[in-house]
């Protein structure tokens, strides 16, 4: 701690924390925000009733240094805490951080110069979230994020509506004051509404791609029942995000209004759905206390979707599509059962049947929709922890519909664990499926194609490779197959190899396929390859989309047979005819 | 914070213990883009991408010489990767190895083994040691070169896991009887490297403690099973879960317990231990371990005699340990507080700031020590 801080007398910025219950990461999270930030800051602690021994941990981080205020929260809960350190702020910024949190180094001097530069109401930051063995980035891909923006608005960046939270960010004080932000006093999503206002508001937003906070994912435990935590919880999120609606819809911006749609429906509202769904469970049709908030939350979600254009659900991928269906139209049991056991929806007697987007009524799934629905299912158990010997017995009493779901056409485009499943329950025994559900899923990983003295070498590894008994390698491109040869796979480590004359593969867009013999059948699976960065594997190979890679075959090792001048301009023709 | 996005490759990115992304939290925040494998193929195509500045941190090396049957292959790896070390230099990437085992015992390939361990001693930047101990444990086997050796601290664990439990309640839910004395076992159980010895000394030891329970939790291999169940001791309640224990359970086990044992003869540094302090559990290691010497003077560490016979000498050191319980625990609880995942990783970060612009391109190859 710096014994030597004295508390400025206008600190540039406020950092409030309200805490509850916090004492395993509160030292920790203060030591983050006191040391290496470089700014003059100020500390506000809002205690909100905690029985552990956090009032004792922050006291004495408070003895040691005087930039450090612990209070007593004199309203109930994280928001009134909030809003109480705000009224105590003396910065002319003011920044927010969860006692469980913690801030990399510099993160307010960084925020604080780009406030500066810009004169920014508002500066957002981008954010890491960990917990024990993961680390997750979900600014890394997000527009907004990608480059440090100056002086910009919602409008202008509509991806920054992705983020709410009000922690990665820094406020120009007077700017919250003046348009009267506050977090309400609601179960869960209190800074949903807040931080929409201030999105909408702000005149000035600086963006910077860098981590500026550290969010640490703590699995739940809450003292209400896990029933009616979760309704409240869900609740209170959907009433929370009709406020926000409220907030866009005044914006009136058809590309807001599109990310706000995906929002809800694909992100952060999807997420909300799910975990409520997963912990419903059944509903006895006997609880009338039970199915009174569940007809409240029917009436919330139907609001809710009813603000998107009519189309919104209906563009949806099918999973999603039917559990937004099923709980708009109050099904919460059946939406509870596609959430938590999709397999035993999908795999059945009868083709299920989900309300229509257009009018409600039931309708049974579209094949495409089902078949792709199932494929995300079946990737799902392939690579599940743990194994359920009804899953398996469920699936290999369904080969019938498997086999006429997954014709040899198409179960050929499946990733390898599916196609691996799929030929299992097609034997109709259960062990056998079992013992593929319960194995380590078969994949093909770290695909990589290289030219050496014009021969192109595949490698990859196939993860789990004992049970394949033969392999083969191929460029394909419609129905033309050109193997590749010299192929060897070593059963322990998984490694393939192959080579080709670069000459002898197809030009253009083609697939890099293996064909890998298993005791179930033939798995000829699609390998996404990377291509080696030197000149030559460069020239011949080009990474495309959707799995596909663009081939050059031959043009090259002509062109080199003549004068040089006019090798480079044919070249020059080559590359705009080819990489067009 | 962003420093122009440098190119970090961790090999072996193992994940099934959080130390490695605890390690790496302060890093990661500061802009280094982390990409990981764990094979050795894998370490070759990653590292080929590395240009000067950007690290490749070694860690385990067992996934170097993992399969092979010959000396012929076990070599053929060794060049492999002593290539890839190479070129990582070549190029002015640093490389950086944490030294986390001693060698093997019964490693297949001892002799290839050293040249792996020489090999990354004389292409590393910075050898990383988790404590003073390492290079003394080591010596028999190659030499790190002082001026590159570091120390980092491997951290508690606290925070990391959910801790939700008190002793009660985590013995309620188990099914331990309340009152019990606990002796627990958390991790990979391999019957004849440790686990006999401490089933062997609870039946000892229960003649004198008659509220003994053995609590064990953990992956047990097919094969091992059967002969697992023929050791446990038959005089004291057992409380066994053997499968993997997921991350939200740990904290169920550790505060049910006691003691936790960790009967191993050769382990050069203990995640284990500071697993159990990070949930205020006292442990008992062999006196003749490197670990003995790190936490030398630790109340929560006590230590038996790894001589003579080895289950009797555990069994007096867990009866003696009933006696300090609250004291043990409340000084695990303590050290575990003292030096946090976060710190660990920001003491990581020092030593990432500390590295020159460029890995040394020369390699000393003609100073080799074998």
């Amino acid at each position: 701690m710096n014994d030597e801080a004295i508390p400025p007398a206008t600190p540039d910025v406020s950092v409030i924390v309200p805490v509850h219950n916090v004492a395993p990461w509160v030292a920790d999270c203060l030591a983050s925000i006191l040391s290496d930030q470089d700014v003059d800051h100020e500390v506000i602690v809002i205690d909100d009733a905690s029985t552990d021994d956090t009032w004792e941990v922050v006291s004495a981080v408070a003895r040691r240094d005087p930039r450090v205020r612990l209070l007593r929260n004199p309203g109930v809960g994280g928001a009134d805490a909030r809003n109480h350190g705000v009224r105590l702020a003396r910065g002319d910024y003011i920044a927010f951080a969860d006692g469980d949190d913690l801030v990399p180094r510099r993160s307010y001097e960084s925020m604080l110069t780009a406030a500066r530069e810009d004169d920014a109401d508002m500066v957002v930051g981008g954010f890491l979230k960990f917990y024990t063995t993961r680390t997750w980035h979900p600014t890394a891909n997000w527009p907004a994020w990608a480059e440090r923006r100056r002086a910009t608005t919602l409008t202008e960046q509509p991806s920054l509506i992705r983020n709410r939270a009000c922690w990665n960010r820094l406020f120009r004080r007077d700017f919250w004051t003046r348009e009267d932000i506050r977090f309400p006093t609601v179960p869960r999503s209190n800074d949903v509404v807040p931080m929409t206002q201030a999105l909408v508001a702000a005149r000035s937003i600086s963006v910077l791609p860098e981590t500026v906070y550290l969010y640490r994912n703590r699995p739940g435990a809450t003292s209400m029942s896990a029933r009616a935590a979760g309704i409240a919880g869900f609740g209170s999120y959907l009433r929370q995000e009709l406020g926000s609606s409220d907030l866009l819809a005044a914006v009136g911006d058809e590309r807001l209004d599109r990310e706000y749609e995906r929002l809800v429906l694909v992100r952060d509202g999807w997420v909300h759905l799910q975990n409520f769904l997963t912990g419903l469970g059944t509903v006895e049709e006997s609880d009338d206390q039970c199915a009174a908030q569940l007809d409240e939350l029917t009436d919330l979600v139907d609001q809710l979707i009813a603000r998107f254009p009519a189309d919104a659900v209906g563009r949806l991928d099918a999973l999603a599509r039917w559990t937004w269906s099923l709980a708009r139209a109050g099904r919460w049991t059946e939406a509870a059962r596609l959430a938590t056991e999709p397999e035993a929806v999908l795999i059945s007697d009868t083709i299920p049947s989900f309300p229509s987007v257009t009018d409600g009524s039931d309708a049974p799934a579209d094949a495409t929709d089902y078949r792709r629905a199932l494929t995300t299912v079946l990737l799902r158990l392939t690579s599940a922890e743990d194994t359920d010997e009804s899953t398996a017995e469920n699936l290999a009493a369904h080969a019938d519909l498997l086999r006429r779901t997954y014709p040899d056409s198409i179960r050929h485009w499946q990733p390898a664990a599916v196609q691996e499943l799929v030929l299992a329950a097609l034997t109709g025994d259960p062990a056998t499926v079992f013992a593929v559900l319960s194995g380590p899923s078969l994949a093909v990983t770290d695909a990589r194609l290289s030219v050496t003295n014009g021969r192109a070498a595949l490698s990859a590894t196939v993860r789990s490779a004992e049970p394949i008994t033969t392999i083969a390698a191929g460029a394909a491109q419609g129905s033309v197959w050109r193997p590749f040869g010299e192929i060897d796979l070593d059963p322990r480590s998984g490694l393939v190899t192959a080579v080709a004359p670069v000459s002898s593969l197809p030009a253009g867009r083609a697939f890099i396929r293996l064909r890998l013999g298993h005791p179930l059948g033939t798995i000829d699976v699609v390998v996404p390859v990377a291509v080696a960065r030197d000149p030559d594997s460069a020239r011949a190979f080009r990474s495309g989309t959707n799995r596909q890679v663009h081939i050059n075959p031959g043009l090259m090792q002509q062109v080199r047979t003549v004068p040089r001048r006019a090798a480079r301009a044919a070249r020059r023709t080559v590359r705009r005819m080819l990489w067009s | 914070m962003t420093d122009g996005g440098r190119a970090f490759l961790v090999f072996p990115r193992w994940v099934s213990n959080p130390y490695l992304t605890m390690l790496y939290l302060a890093a990661e925040a500061d802009g280094w883009n982390f990409q990981g494998t764990t094979s050795l193929q894998g370490f070759e195509h990653h590292a080929e991408g590395l240009v000067a500045g950007d690290v490749a941190h070694v860690h385990w090396t067992s996934p170097v010489l993992a399969g092979c049957e010959t000396d012929a292959e076990a070599l053929a790896r060794l060049e492999r990767f002593r290539g890839a070390l190479a070129g990582l230099r070549s190029r002015g990437a640093h490389v950086l190895w944490t030294v986390h085992n001693e060698l093997a015992h019964d490693a297949r390939f001892p002799d290839v083994e050293k040249q792996i361990g020489q090999a990354l001693a004389e292409h590393a930047t910075v050898v990383v040691q988790l404590h003073e101990h390492t290079a003394a444990a080591v010596s028999t086997s190659y030499r790190i070169p002082p001026e590159k050796l570091v120390t980092v601290r491997h951290s508690s664990y606290a925070g990391v896991y959910p801790d939700g439990w008190t002793t009660e309640q985590a013995r309620a839910e188990l099914g331990v009887p309340e009152d019990a004395y606990v002796v627990g076992f958390i991790g990979q159980i391999r019957p004849y490297k440790g686990v006999d010895v401490l089933c062997a000394a609870i039946e000892a030891a229960a003649q004198r403690m008659p509220d003994l329970a053995l609590l064990l939790a953990g992956r047990v291999s097919a094969e091992d099973a059967p002969l697992l169940e023929k050791l446990l001791p038959a005089s004291v309640p057992v409380v066994e879960h053997l499968a993997f224990v997921p991350d939200e359970e740990l904290g169920l086990w550790l505060r049910a317990t006691d003691i936790v044992a960790l009967p191993y003869q050769r382990i050069l540094n203990s995640g284990s231990a500071l697993l159990a302090a990070s949930f205020g559990t006292p442990v008992v290691i062999p006196g003749s371990s490197t670990l003995s010497a790190v936490y030398e003077g630790e109340d929560w560490v006590r230590t038996y005699r790894a001589d003579g016979d080895q289950a009797a000498n555990l069994a007096d050191a867990l009866v003696e340990a009933r006696t300090a319980t609250a004291t043990a625990s409340e000084s695990a609880a303590r050290f575990a507080r003292e030096y946090t995942p976060w710190a660990m990783s920001r003491d990581f970060l020092a030593v990432l700031d500390a590295l020159p612009a460029a890995a040394p391109r020369d390699t000393p190859t003609n100073q080799v020590l074998r």
